[in-house]
């Protein structure tokens, strides 16, 4: 298919409602061959995975990570390579990692030769570390608490040999939300990052009556702290209620709650999405705070070795976080990892009665 | 109502509320319900409204109607 | 010539071998002032551990509600080149599979109207170009539909359907999640582009139980292909991973949830009748068992990020349904919880909050589905709940306990 930008463009011949265009174009002859016929893969090398379809062809996957954040320049760099091994066929995975997808065999070990000789890193498939699904952060978002693409990159360096070469008991999955808004869905990760505010919003009095709505804004709050205040036109908010969620200011620019020395980042832990072994689960508090300490925020990938290493310590063969979690009990957990357990580790909000513990099992930690 | 008679009641809706009420498409096609017109031609003319220009939806949280000339502001 | 900023917190990103986001930031800054002052901007964030970013604003194309996010900074007089640094969210290809031409296109079609950078891909699944000014919009939006492609959605709307990888490349998908996610992306394409609901909406369509898309977590209508039908099984195979050096009653056998699967040393046997269909064993032995038919979905419903009631996953309301094109039941279905969502939704309410808010009875009356024991855990442990009149008149007894 052709594609053409005009030098003039008349903005009355734009087309609407034509949707995406259909997949089948973008797919390689031999995948669209055995489209929905696959037999079976193998993962041949932690970059490298070949998948064999019913009528004995063959399609290999080569993957590499990505930043998320890409260039046209770097993006060009990939379209080539793509014509260069594989008839210019390529895919992202929804973890923002690259795949090329080779047709022909006798291509695959000079592709992966070109991508390291790139710098490429390669790798990510099978029971290890793949890449980091993420927010916007400081680069493009207004309600950012900390940096998203910076969280990212300070991990992957830290565990980039679980990516490339070693594996884990099962997959590692990290995510990383740079609000309690949570555009990254990090509350179903084996190890997540979430950015948190500690003080409460700052009410612009004048600006409120004319940027926001009261009945909006109100229920907005999930504590229900935010009550009007008809004399001023605007709102209070009550201190003993409020949680600095940040979800006011999603809908009220006059409450602005960002706190370069209060804001940082909190660990979130034992999630996971997928229904092999145990339902999916959701990540549970492990850290509660840790200081915003840009560029490469250190206590947080200190505090990360060390949920991750007592993970792979004791994690019998295909646990996930949550599943080894579970089985070890979290006294175990905090025990095992170092990590203080305090007072914000206990829930105080809706449901939090679910979470306390009424039966007598324990085990002994100390 | 005809479609004519209705966009321009559309248009008023959105313009006497400018400022004190912002209404989403839901609210719209609500309104004029009880006015006894049916929710497809309300969505209809809406759709009319917006195509030309006259009206936009904007976002604030969530999508709303709201009169076209803000976009010129923005 | 670009502006230059020294910027020597995010030089230190630089660092390590994780690919990194400041030297593609730098790339495009090179000859793009609007990346360069980006660039300044986010060395000022790191300096000032703060955003600079303000709230949305009203931009768009015509016609549309959705697809470009209006995104200013704060400090436009330090960084005229940020002043508008809008985001387009471009409808990606289902299965995120691309040609070495398209994406060239794509990024020709950004470096001329757009700051060079992009994200492959956003949250939600749309090609994301990230940084452009409100007069390029609707020539960026009519080249893009010249040649086949159109925004994707944002706001109160249909959100870009997404999907895994599915029977494009893997033998587990047992419905063409490619195929639905294209077909009712072309279906809803009003709803796409037209916010009307209460909320966003969002529907993620993955293959099997392994969910690879998130599915469960991320969707406001989650669609998962699962199978009825006996797992079939290679006992040659199985063998073989034995030999190789899996323990498979250790790894197979005493993880399996349903206590379904029994080993001898030398074959495998799984008393179906009592599996779960979690797909652990299919995948450990991958090659030796696979899935049989009838295959379908189970539609879920109501995933969310934590705000405003806490953070959902979505939960069963339809445990088999065939998926077949041109998938009408679901497409029925769909329609039905819209209106009933557009009729009561408040404001910013997600679907999945209003179910909880109004009932589950109501919502599966509306959709027309009958009450089953897939749809819970376990039934409710209070003794408070609802009779309606029609329900004193019935005498169910009479029937179960004939």
């Amino acid at each position: 298919m052709p594609y053409v930008i005009p030098e003039v463009v008349d903005v009355k011949q734009r087309k609407t409602d034509i949707g995406p265009p259909h997949y089948k174009n973008f797919l390689p002859p031999v995948i669209q061959k055995n489209y929905g016929d696959w037999k079976t893969h193998e993962i041949l090398s932690p970059g490298l995975m070949v998948h064999i379809a019913n009528s004995g062809d063959k399609i290999w996957t080569v993957r590499v990570a990505s930043p998320r954040l890409l260039s046209t320049d770097t993006l060009r760099e990939i379209a080539e390579i793509a014509e260069k091994y594989c008839d210019g066929y390529l895919r992202f995975t929804t973890r923002n990692n690259i795949e090329f997808l080779v047709s022909d065999e006798s291509k695959v070990k000079p592709l992966m030769d070109e991508l390291a000789a790139k710098k490429y890193m390669i790798g990510g498939i099978g029971s290890r570390v793949s890449n980091i699904v993420h927010t916007q952060g400081w680069i493009h978002c207004h309600s950012a608490a900390v940096d998203a693409s910076a969280l990212v990159k300070v991990i992957m360096d830290e565990f980039a040999d679980y990516f490339t070469t070693k594996e884990t008991p099962n997959k590692v999955r990290f995510a990383v939300a740079c609000c309690t808004n949570m555009c990254g869905a990090v509350h179903c990760s084996d190890i997540a990052y979430v950015g948190i505010h500690r003080k409460l919003p700052r009410i612009e009095h004048e600006n409120f009556k004319n940027l926001c709505e009261l009945p909006t804004t109100m229920a907005s709050c999930p504590t229900a702290a935010i009550t009007p205040d008809p004399a001023k036109k605007s709102i209070k908010i009550n201190a003993d209620k409020c949680m600095y969620c940040g979800n006011c200011f999603s809908v009220c620019p006059a409450l602005p709650i960002a706190d370069p020395e209060n804001d940082g980042v909190a660990i979130v832990v034992g999630g996971k999405v997928g229904n092999l072994r145990k339902p999916p689960m959701f990540s549970k508090l492990a850290v509660a705070y840790l200081p915003n300490n840009p560029p490469r925020w250190p206590e947080v990938v200190k505090a990360t070795r060390k949920i991750f290493d007592a993970y792979v310590a004791g994690a019998k063969k295909h646990e996930r976080v949550g599943e080894w979690i579970e089985r070890i009990g979290w006294e175990k957990f905090f025990a095992v990892t170092g990590l203080p357990f305090t007072f914000q580790h206990i829930d105080d909000w809706t449901y939090a009665f679910k979470t306390f513990r009424t039966t007598t099992q324990m085990k002994w930690t100390k | 109502m005809e479609k004519e008679e209705l966009k321009k009641a559309i248009y008023q809706l959105i313009e006497q509320s400018a400022g004190k009420k912002k209404y989403k498409q839901a609210d719209v096609i609500k309104h004029f319900r009880q006015q006894g017109i049916p929710d497809a031609d309300t969505k209809a003319a809406i759709r009319e409204l917006i195509d030309a220009g006259d009206l936009i939806y904007t976002y604030f949280g969530g999508s709303y109607i709201e009169l076209g000339e803000k976009r010129k502001g923005a | 010539m670009t502006k230059k900023y020294e910027t020597p917190l995010l030089d230190e990103l630089e660092k390590g071998p994780f690919p990194s986001f400041v030297t593609e930031m730098k790339k495009a800054a090179a000859k793009n002032p609007m990346a360069a002052d980006e660039l300044g901007l986010l060395e000022k964030s790191f300096r000032d551990k703060v955003t600079y970013w303000k709230h949305g604003g009203i931009v768009g194309v015509r016609g549309y509600g959705g697809g470009v996010i209006g995104r200013y900074s704060q400090l436009a007089d330090q960084f005229p080149g940020v002043a508008h640094f809008h985001t387009v969210r471009v409808n990606q290809v289902a299965g995120l599979f691309y040609t070495s031409e398209t994406i060239k296109f794509l990024c020709d079609l950004w470096d001329k109207y757009g700051s060079g950078l992009t994200n492959f891909h956003g949250s939600t699944g749309d090609i994301i170009l990230l940084g452009t000014v409100t007069e390029n919009l609707e020539p960026l939006a009519t080249i893009l539909s010249m040649n086949g492609f159109d925004l994707g959605g944002s706001g109160s709307a249909m959100r870009t359907p997404s999907c895994c990888v599915g029977p494009a490349r893997c033998e587990w998908s047992m419905i063409d999640t490619l195929d639905i996610t294209y077909d009712l992306t072309q279906e809803f394409q009003d709803e796409l582009h037209r916010p009307q609901f209460p909320y966003k909406f969002k529907i993620k369509t993955v293959g099997c139980p392994v969910d690879c898309n998130a599915s469960i977590a991320r969707a406001d209508l989650s669609i998962i292909g699962t199978w009825k039908g006996p797992i079939a099984i290679d006992q040659d195979k199985v063998k073989d991973y034995a030999k190789k050096g899996m323990n498979i009653q250790e790894e197979i056998v005493n993880m399996c949830p349903g206590k379904c699967i029994t080993w001898d040393g030398n074959s495998l046997n799984i008393n179906n009748a009592d599996c779960l269909h979690c797909m652990h064993c299919i995948t450990k032995l991958a090659g030796a068992l696979k899935p049989t038919p009838p295959f379908g979905a189970v539609i879920l419903i109501g995933a969310k990020a934590p705000f405003v009631i806490g953070a959902t996953l979505s939960w069963v309301i339809v445990p088999f349904m065939e998926m077949k094109p041109p998938y009408q039941e679901l497409k029925d279905l769909i329609r039905n919880m819209w209106d009933w969502w557009n009729e009561y939704g408040k404001n910013r309410e997600r679907i999945g909050e209003l179910i909880i808010r109004r009932g589950m009875r109501e919502f599966l009356e509306v959709c027309g589905l009958e009450p089953t024991p897939e749809m819970v855990r376990e039934p409710r442990n209070d003794p408070f709940w609802f009779w309606k009149e029609e329900d004193l008149e019935k005498k169910p007894w009479e029937e179960f306990l004939k």
